[in-house]
């Protein structure tokens, strides 16, 4: 018997969801040949950690947003592009392209990971003290970004000013002031009752966060060859029956964020258009920097336009 | 692993090896003998016990501390202080509370409060007649105060750990933490009385004015970073940088007491002191992790469960399961590996997730200072050159205290809960 | 530092000079630790107002700190090995006395030697990974051995030190010299 430690930064959210189904998808194939244990919640260590830790093996598997694997592979960016994925759709459409699938799989194999699940997590949106309703209210506000070109570039494009602040220091500076808003995910927001910090998001609709699940590869190779291909099995059957989970669950944070005196604002169909236009052409450049990446986000951008056209 | 995770600290740590050496000989002992975790993963967890960035204000705040004393910010302080409320039994003892309320709205975490505050408090106190234990037991244990006064790693960390509001675990622990104050500051009047401290002089208001005129640049310092917090101009980890800079600018310029020689051999030792603490936490939070992947809070938390209690003896259950894990682990990652388990039992008993929040909080903070293993302590007990033992004794009677304090907090609610719906 | 100030009465058998260069190496160092933490400070002081004011932020600059926090601790745990400063539950060592103290100098050598050997084996094995592996830092984006390093030599400093510290302490103990302070 082995045992598969499953770790993730968060807990009650699709990518936890995932790991649950994983695991008794996982036990309908193999019976106890395998004992998964499920770390959520950072229980492992922070994120850079628990990266280390699959790479390493001393952790299995790792569920995570694509963009905190970028320093293990830049090619994890092409996901989080601007203006690739706008709608969920966009990311079944490319993500769960069976021969996309499969290239997916061994992507990172030379960095000894084998992706094991790849999950449509929810939209990035910008979370804000003050109500955002125009492309000019984002001029000059100080947004907390993570440390990636991704969200740092276009924050700059918009005229914010993209700051990446540790975590923990994030609402005590949105509430005295010293920020103005941040970019994150949806579910976020609601897990940690950000309604209680502020009331205003803005729904940029020009990002979609993919989460994906890697395994150690020496640690997989290790397992016997019914193992292998319970695991790989288990891994798409749980991606498929969570979709939807995700899909609905990013609905209904939209309407506990309602429920809880929370605004969702948009901007006018004209600052979008903008935006996107800006967006697009910022993508090329941010792209250019990187064959290997460039090259991936052709590769998707071609599987969502081609199914956007159908 | 009771023999490598349990019986083989206590005994290197009673023989009196360096604390950092007793945790990293029991995780060394159990990855040769008993993990089948790669060796690599010590390492891992170890940086990343090292690799968080609120723990920077431990480094800051302990040269803030040395600072504060080195330069005489601190003495003019306390003299200000003994001018205005001198005539007042345990006045010295109060404004030690006093100060680590203050320091506890500045910074969050607790060893950065007691070292900073140790090196220039406990000599006065002494002196003033508290006693060494005492004195020493004082300062390691108002220490607590500061995590459950916002801005609180501890309560950021509950928050991500739980999914619950970081704001209103805040407000919900203004009033513990001044309960926690109080409660502290009447104890220490009664052994004032008790132990006949003499009171300093009468209050003269042109030795008043003296002092306050000495004092103002002093003074300004808690305003400036306080108001800095508060105002967003820097974070509460950034604040402990912002506090050396001013108590810098003030030895050097105003009062002109240091060189920068002197600021340098004062950055040197805090480097020092720093040093010694944060290896502690590294190490500490490899023991924890241990513990973690070989299921042992888990195992712990279902036996809880078992017990099938309803929602106050489920509380006085975490209360002493709490006290006792404070004995030995630190708050902060207990915080992290307690927190998603307990949590969901004590929703499921109609127990209010932010009051619970304080209820962890305060246990954890109270284990800061419960020997034999509380960094308060420790540091506490480098910082005065006491013996381990004095140490011990003199947080005893601070402990009952706190503890006391802790069970009002358990069974009043509303303490923890009525700022927060204002939210 | 206290030790290292009786340190400098030199009675080593280990060689005359021996004292007095670590002495000086023990200065330079707790000079160097000390000038670290004010360019932590000082950076820490510039990020936030550059934050506040301008709107500006350097990228990484978290990780500097950290960074250099992370080497400031294994250099400065390395040095207080050395003058038996690190905290301890300084009980029993408080009552011990001649040759009952050079034992427990000596167990706390043995344990530090032990453990801090492993804890080498355990950094060495995963830095050379974490090289071949590539993988750089988020915010700042160097090799991550360099922050890891940090552990890897300090580690080995410490096993080192204490190595030397038990050489000293058996010899003590052999020879029972009551006025031998026991020490680095
Ligand atoms: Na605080
Ligand atoms: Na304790």
């Amino acid at each position: 018997q082995s045992t598969m430690k499953l770790a993730s930064a968060t807990i009650n959210d699709v990518q936890h969801e995932w790991q649950k189904v994983f695991a008794e998808e996982l036990k309908t194939r193999v019976g106890d040949a395998v004992k998964t244990e499920i770390y959520p919640a950072s229980q492992l260590g922070a994120i850079p950690r628990m990266a280390e830790g699959v790479l390493l093996g001393t952790i299995e598997a790792f569920t995570t947003p694509t963009s905190f694997m970028t320093n293990v592979d830049p090619r994890f960016q092409a996901f989080d592009v601007p203006g690739l994925f706008k709608t969920p759709q966009d990311v079944d459409n490319a993500i769960h392209d069976p021969e996309y699938r499969a290239r997916l799989e061994e992507m990172f194999l030379d960095k000894g990971l084998r992706v094991i699940g790849a999950i449509y997590n929810s939209p990035t949106v910008v979370f804000t003290m003050k109500p955002v309703t125009t492309l000019d209210g984002l001029k000059g506000l100080k947004i907390r970004t993570f440390a990636s070109p991704m969200q740092i570039k276009p924050m700059e494009l918009v005229g914010a000013t993209p700051l990446p602040l540790a975590l923990t220091e994030v609402i005590p500076q949105l509430e005295a002031g010293g920020l103005d808003g941040m970019l994150v995910g949806m579910p976020i927001l609601t897990a940690f009752k950000y309604y209680d910090v502020g009331k205003n998001i803005t729904d940029l609709r020009f990002a979609e966060i993919v989460s994906v699940t890697v395994v150690n590869e020496d640690w997989f190779q290790s397992q016997t060859d019914e193992v292998k291909k319970a695991i790989v099995d288990a891994g798409r059957a749980a991606e498929t029956s969570v979709f939807q989970w995700g899909v609905d669950n990013v609905q209904k944070t939209y309407q506990v964020w309602a429920d809880n005196g929370g605004v969702i604002n948009k901007l006018s169909d004209e600052d979008q258009a903008k935006m996107e236009g800006e967006f697009h052409t910022l993508a090329g450049t941010l792209v250019d920097a990187n064959p290997a990446v460039k090259e991936e986000y052709q590769r998707l951008k071609t599987l969502v336009d081609a199914k956007v056209a159908k | 692993m009771t023999a490598s995770l349990a019986i083989l600290p206590v005994l290197l740590l009673a023989l009196g090896t360096p604390v950092f050496l007793v945790f990293l000989a029991a995780v060394a002992v159990t990855f040769f003998f008993i993990l089948p975790t790669p060796p690599v993963a010590l390492h891992q967890v170890l940086f990343g016990g090292f690799d968080n960035y609120a723990l920077l204000a431990i480094p800051f705040f302990v040269f803030a501390g040395e600072l504060m004393g080195t330069s005489g910010i601190a003495s003019r302080l306390i003299t200000w202080v003994l001018a205005l409320v001198g005539r007042l039994p345990g006045s010295l003892a109060v404004s030690t509370v006093g100060a680590s309320t203050v320091i506890g709205a500045i910074s969050g975490s607790s060893v950065a409060a007691v070292a900073a505050l140790s090196k220039t408090l406990y000599p006065k106190l002494v002196s003033s007649g508290y006693g060494k234990e005492r004195s020493a037991g004082l300062l390691a244990s108002s220490g607590a105060i500061d995590i459950v006064i916002p801005p609180s790693i501890a309560m950021i960390l509950y928050g991500l750990a739980a999914e619950q509001s970081i704001p209103r675990l805040f407000m919900a622990g203004v009033i513990p933490g001044l309960l926690m104050a109080l409660m502290m500051c009447i104890f220490v009047i009664v052994v004032a009385i008790v132990l006949r401290i003499p009171v300093v002089g009468r209050f003269d208001p042109r030795e008043a004015w003296l002092a306050t005129k000495n004092a103002i640049a002093a003074l300004l310092m808690p305003v400036f970073v306080l108001g800095g917090i508060y105002n967003g101009w820097f974070s509460p980890t950034e604040a402990g940088g912002f506090a050396c800079l001013y108590a810098i600018v003030v030895a050097r310029f105003v009062y002109r007491t240091m060189n920068w020689a002197d600021i340098i051999r004062a950055a040197g030792n805090s480097a020092m002191l720093s040093a010694q603490i944060l290896i502690i936490v590294a190490t500490a939070g490899v023991v924890t992790w241990v513990l973690t992947t070989q299921g042992v809070p888990q195992a712990i938390v279902a036996w809880i469960q078992a017990l099938d209690m309803n929602a106050m003896t489920f509380l006085l259950a975490v209360n002493v399961v709490l006290l006792i894990i404070g004995c030995f682990l630190d708050p902060t990652s207990a915080i992290l590996v307690f927190a998603p388990l307990l949590v969901p039992i004590a929703i499921s008993l109609g127990i209010d997730p932010i009051h619970f929040g304080i209820i962890m909080t305060v246990n954890l903070a109270i284990g800061m200072f419960t020997p034999p293993f509380g960094l308060n302590i420790f540091v506490a007990q480098s910082v005065t050159g006491l013996p381990a033992h004095s140490l011990y004794k003199g947080v005893l009677p601070f402990v009952a205290v706190q503890v006391t304090a802790l069970l009002i907090i358990t069974y009043v609610p509303a303490l923890s809960l009525m700022l927060g719906q204002s939210l | 530092m206290q030790s290292a100030v009786r340190e400098t009465q030199g009675r080593s058998r280990l060689g005359e000079n021996l004292p007095h260069i670590a002495e000086r190496t023990g200065k330079a160092l707790h000079w160097i630790l000390g000038v670290a933490l004010l360019v932590v400070v000082g950076i820490n002081v510039i990020n936030a107002t550059g934050r506040y004011l301008f709107g500006f932020s350097m990228t990484g600059t978290d990780e500097l700190m950290v960074y250099t926090i992370i080497w400031v601790v294994m250099a400065g745990a390395i040095l207080s090995l050395a003058n038996r400063d690190h905290i301890s539950v300084n009980l029993l060592p408080s009552y011990a006395k001649g040759r009952w103290r050079h034992l427990l100098y000596i167990i706390h050598d043995i344990a530090g030697v032990l453990a801090c050997a492993y804890a080498t084996y355990a950094s060495y094995g995963f830095v050379t990974k974490i090289g071949r592996l590539g993988t750089t830092s988020m915010g700042l984006g160097i090799p991550m051995t360099i922050p890891h390093a940090a552990l890897l030599v300090g580690f080995t400093g410490l096993t080192i030190t204490a190595a030397i510290m038990l050489a000293r302490d058996l010899n003590a103990f052999a020879r029972n010299d009551p006025h031998e302070e026991p020490g680095a």
